[in-house]
């Protein structure tokens, strides 16, 4: 099932077929706004999700500025201090805000509470914020795994903590442990990484988790996708241990459209969206600059038009790579034509460096005129059939290969891996 | 050289001040001496007669394992696990020594009993029902043995099971006494977690140990002859081990010595099938 991953505007342009859910990142909206929205209004909030982002709380201030203030007014992290809005006294949302930007920011620590009053303090109150929103779902609090250290006693503690508020809250929704990795503790191979084994095996131990909601944060924010195998090798062996292991659910955010992929071996959900920050997730920027991607049916995933694109061409893989639609007849022409991708008719502007305004400006134009071509839900939607099948087809694969050994079982990821890898 | 008892009898009941009868020594290792011994008073002095097994610890760099082994079981009553009477420190011939007075459980180790031979399917079934239930009571305070060995399990006559020897176990919420890199238990009972020397360790760790003691008493011999090696790497299989006992059981013991695991059955799961299989 996919989920779009909401931001602050939570109008999206409507689909062919309805976006079942959304996960509300708590860095892309502020409490003071998020608590007063009228969810109704929108098909694809049918089913919701708070994503309370404890894992982004090391983020640098000097990067992002305006996530860490959003951030910081939440209750689990130094919200509690912060005076509680009325609109009778502050006035505008905005102006409340403004005001209180500068305070909230340093006010940031760059930590997590590590005593265990400050952490059930937190666990609790991130638990019952998603409560009192309405959420369909828990998505537990815990801090990034950054380093390889298998005692796990700061994630642990903070995941006994939320089950503990969960318990006292009287939660009857699914409760899914958030399972926030770093890169850098997953490049070793996945089936011998003990930290993957052992946070599935402790998430599959405990019968008060519903499963577990897996984050992966890219160290090297430069490339739009994930480019090492490793990493997607240790989401799908994490998702596969959970799922067919020990019966749980899954939850993959922020691995762009290799969440398909993770949806194939078994996540109930995967979520993305159009935009950076909504697509992938690192500390050393959560913003950037958003180019519209090619969405490959093929590869189940989505191909950079700056340069890609010409690659693809130039080994021999347009018919094996690009899926012909009427709305990428221009650019597979320009293509055969020798052109690179930057000067084909309305892709010039993707080259250059491009002021926010104008990026989204330009993203609703490319919704408009050219779904099929790019990976954003509009495009997933109208080619919603022959992405299910890709899907299904994917995870026959993994069902074909499920009376192989472990580590055969993952040969069909591994050459999407590799495929995706090549051309990045 | 095996190790020696320290202590005399006599200096011991007298340490007491008289409120245990020392019966025969069970047991003498490097950590402590167990006596067979008779509750006689209780430390208010107030009248009692209890059978128990009484335990010094003769290691004080066991101290913090005896003192976690109190925690986990001071206030723990089941019947697959023996039940702590009384804890405290004496004094014995001028030495500070822990002492613990268990239920005194009249059976006998599943390593002496195996020494003997293999013992029944329903035999294995029956000791697999109450370690599991042993393991689940455990498991829902956060508690991981670590140590599950035919030593640590006592048979009774009845066939029912008891798990004994709490001095490894691990609560998740205290921090780790062993040293990095290192781990607790018996060897040729590790799980591959356990033996990879991971800290984080569930109940599936367990899980793969009591597969692996059953398996033992199937076969009446240790399923890998103590090969840790080969249990972490490539576990053992039922039907190639024990092909002449039921299918389910063969089954339920393949899926517990999983290497991942995360695909090992529950505990709690475990305990109902073998209730199932009981006769």
């Amino acid at each position: 099932m996919y989920f779009f991953n909401a931001r602050l505007r939570f109008k999206i342009r409507p689909t062919a077929t309805t976006i079942p859910g959304s996960i509300i990142a708590a860095s892309a909206i502020s409490a003071v706004d998020l608590e007063r929205r009228k969810f109704g209004d929108y098909g694809h909030f049918k089913k919701k999700l708070l994503d309370p982002q404890l894992y982004v709380a090391t983020v640098d201030p000097a990067l992002d500025p305006e996530i860490v203030a959003r951030l910081a007014a939440y209750p689990w992290f130094h919200g509690e201090d912060v005076p509680k809005y009325k609109s009778g006294e502050h006035g505008t949302r905005t102006a409340w805000k403004k005001k209180h930007k500068g305070s909230l920011i340093s006010k940031w620590t760059r930590t997590v509470p590590t005593t265990p009053d400050a952490i059930r303090k937190a666990a609790h109150a991130a638990v019952e914020f998603q409560l009192k929103l309405g959420c369909d779902g828990i998505l537990l609090a815990v801090p990034l795994t950054t380093i390889a250290d298998q005692t796990l006693q700061a994630e642990l503690d903070w995941i006994e903590a939320g089950i503990q508020a969960c318990a006292d809250l009287k939660v009857q929704c699914p409760v899914y442990a958030t399972v926030a990795l770093s890169e850098a503790v997953l490049h070793v191979p996945a089936l011998k990484n003990p930290l993957v084994h052992a946070l599935s095996n402790y998430v599959a131990s405990r019968a008060e988790l519903a499963g577990a909601y897996i984050v992966l944060e890219q160290t090297e924010p430069s490339s739009y996708f994930w480019n090492s195998k490793d990493p997607l090798m240790a989401l799908l062996v994490l998702v596969d241990d959970l799922v067919r292991g020990a019966g749980k659910k899954v939850i993959v955010n922020y691995v762009g459209t290799f969440g398909l992929v993770a949806n194939a071996v078994g996540a109930e959900i995967w979520s993305t969206g159009y935009y950076l920050m909504q697509r992938r997730f690192s500390l050393k920027g959560m913003t950037g600059i958003a180019r519209p991607r090619y969405h490959s049916l093929a590869l189940a995933g989505d191909i950079g038009v700056k340069e890609d694109l010409a690659r693809i061409r130039n080994a021999g893989l347009v018919d094996k790579l690009m899926t012909p639609t009427s709305a990428d007849a221009v650019l597979r022409t320009a293509l055969a034509r020798g052109k690179r991708p930057r000067f084909c008719a309305g892709m010039e502007i993707l080259a250059k460096q491009l002021l926010c305004r104008t990026r989204a400006l330009l993203a609703n134009r490319l919704r408009d005129g050219c779904e099929a071509r790019f990976d954003v839900p509009g495009s997933a939607t109208r080619l919603g059939s022959e992405v299910a099948n890709r899907s299904r087809e994917i995870g026959g694969c993994y069902r074909a290969e499920g009376t192989r050994r472990n580590c055969d079982r993952y040969e069909s990821s591994k050459s999407l891996a590799r495929c995706l890898h090549r051309l990045e | 050289m095996m190790p020696s008892n320290p202590f005399s009898a006599k200096e011991v009941e007298a340490s007491f001040g008289g409120r245990y009868v020392l019966g025969a020594e069970l047991r003498v290792g490097g950590q402590g001496v167990v006596y067979r011994a008779k509750r006689v008073r209780l430390p208010d002095s107030s009248a009692c007669n209890d059978e128990v097994a009484l335990k010094l610890h003769l290691d004080a760099k066991q101290d913090k394992r005896v003192q976690r082994e109190i925690e986990a079981m001071k206030h723990l009553r089941h019947p697959a696990l023996a039940t702590l009477l009384e804890e405290g420190t004496i004094t014995i011939s001028g030495k500070q020594t822990r002492y613990i007075a268990w239920e005194f459980i009249d059976g006998e180790p599943l390593d002496l009993r195996l020494s003997r031979g293999a013992v029944t399917e329903q035999e294995a079934i029956r000791i697999a029902r109450d370690v599991t239930s042993a393991i689940v009571a455990l498991w829902a305070r956060h508690i991981v043995h670590r140590d599950i060995a035919p030593k640590n399990i006592m048979t009774k006559p009845n066939g029912s099971a008891i798990l004994i020897d709490l001095g490894g176990a691990r609560h998740l919420d205290n921090t780790s006494i062993t040293a990095a890199g290192m781990t607790f238990g018996t060897p040729g009972y590790f799980s591959p977690e356990q033996f990879r020397a991971e800290r984080a360790l569930t109940s599936a760790s367990d899980v793969f140990t009591l597969a692996v003691v059953l398996l033992e008493c199937l076969l009446g011999h240790h399923p890998t002859n103590h090969d840790q090696h080969q249990l972490a790497s490539s576990p053992p299989s039922a039907n190639l081990l024990v092909p002449g006992v039921g299918t389910e059981l063969r089954e339920t013991i393949n899926q517990m010595l999983q290497l991942r695991a995360a695909f090992r059955p529950p505990a709690d799961k475990l305990h109902i099938t073998f209730q199932r299989l009981a006769k």
